[in-house]
């Protein structure tokens, strides 16, 4: 994972170590009910500056 | 006087977690009957209002539940409950694409689920009312004020003490978390990003730290008069 994608697992899942981009994607669509590819596609846009995803 | 320490719980359909329901409004979801999401597998309960900037249905409402089998604590029948606290912590804030604000007053309203729907729930609180206000008509247990990172000691209100009373023997304390923004028909969101959340995030049963999860201290005084028999000889003095 990229320093981004790390920082936004440690804010919402409490860690980066043990878990993936998938994992807190499925967060987001438990708490909001949009899909994940939507999710995937919106946090692309919103760091427009990064390619290097894991996902 | 003796005390024991009760978590929430932490399995089946009264497992803690929280109720979603998305729609257009945020104030058609207050008034709505039932909610369309939710989860009871994730660390935190989710108490507030929230936006997603996609798609319609992106208005939600969240409001946590928590289950307390009083009936399986053992405390003596015929106990007084002198005291009834709730201990529950709160969650970080979040900005950037999620924008999560711990902020408001959350309000600790009397549940009466029935434990067969998860989902039914959403209304299952004392006193709903289909519109209008909440103050003075829903039965409350008790409020706090939201704040980030924080370990709350509540001590819940006559109500709950005598409803907890009510079922030593045999039933639940159910408690319902809403949030000000619903209680007080205000729907006004502070934050911006794909995500923003207003109200409280409570770790839940799920939660990896133990001291971190919700339970409540119920503090007691045994009934006096007991009868003891004692068999001498086969007779019962």
């Amino acid at each position: 994972m990229n320093s981004i994608e790390k920082e936004e697992c440690e804010k919402i899942l409490g860690t980066s170590d043990g878990v993936t981009m998938e994992d807190y994607f499925n967060y987001i669509h438990t708490t909001t009910q949009v899909p994940v590819d939507n999710i995937k596609n919106e946090f692309k846009s919103h760091y427009s500056d990064e390619t290097n995803w894991s996902f | 006087m003796p005390q024991v320490d009760i978590s929430a719980d932490g399995t089946g359909f009264t497992d803690d977690g929280y109720h979603l329901l998305g729609s257009a409004s945020h104030a058609t979801n207050r008034d709505a009957t039932d909610s369309t999401s939710g989860s009871t597998s994730i660390n935190a309960a989710y108490v507030g209002l929230g936006s997603v900037a996609f798609g319609t249905a992106n208005k939600f409402n969240y409001r946590g539940h928590m289950t307390f089998d009083i009936g399986g604590a053992s405390i003596p029948a015929g106990s007084t409950i002198d005291s009834v606290n709730l201990k529950i912590s709160t969650q970080s804030n979040s900005s950037g694409f999620l924008t999560h604000t711990h902020m408001g007053t959350i309000y600790i309203a009397k549940g009466i689920w029935d434990n067969s729907s998860p989902s039914g729930t959403y209304n299952d609180f004392d006193g709903w009312p289909s519109s209008g206000d909440w103050e003075g008509v829903v039965t409350e247990y008790g409020e706090f004020v939201s704040a980030a990172d924080t370990d709350y000691d509540i001590s819940l209100n006559s109500t709950a003490v005598s409803d907890v009373e009510n079922v030593i023997s045999s039933g639940d304390l159910k408690l319902m978390f809403l949030y000000d923004g619903e209680w007080d028909e205000d729907y006004s969101l502070t934050g911006t990003g794909f995500v923003v959340f207003n109200g409280a995030k409570i770790s839940t049963m799920e939660h990896a730290t133990a001291s971190k999860r919700p339970l409540i201290e119920v503090v007691y005084t045994a009934a006096t008069g007991v009868t003891y028999n004692a068999n001498i000889f086969g007779g019962n003095f």
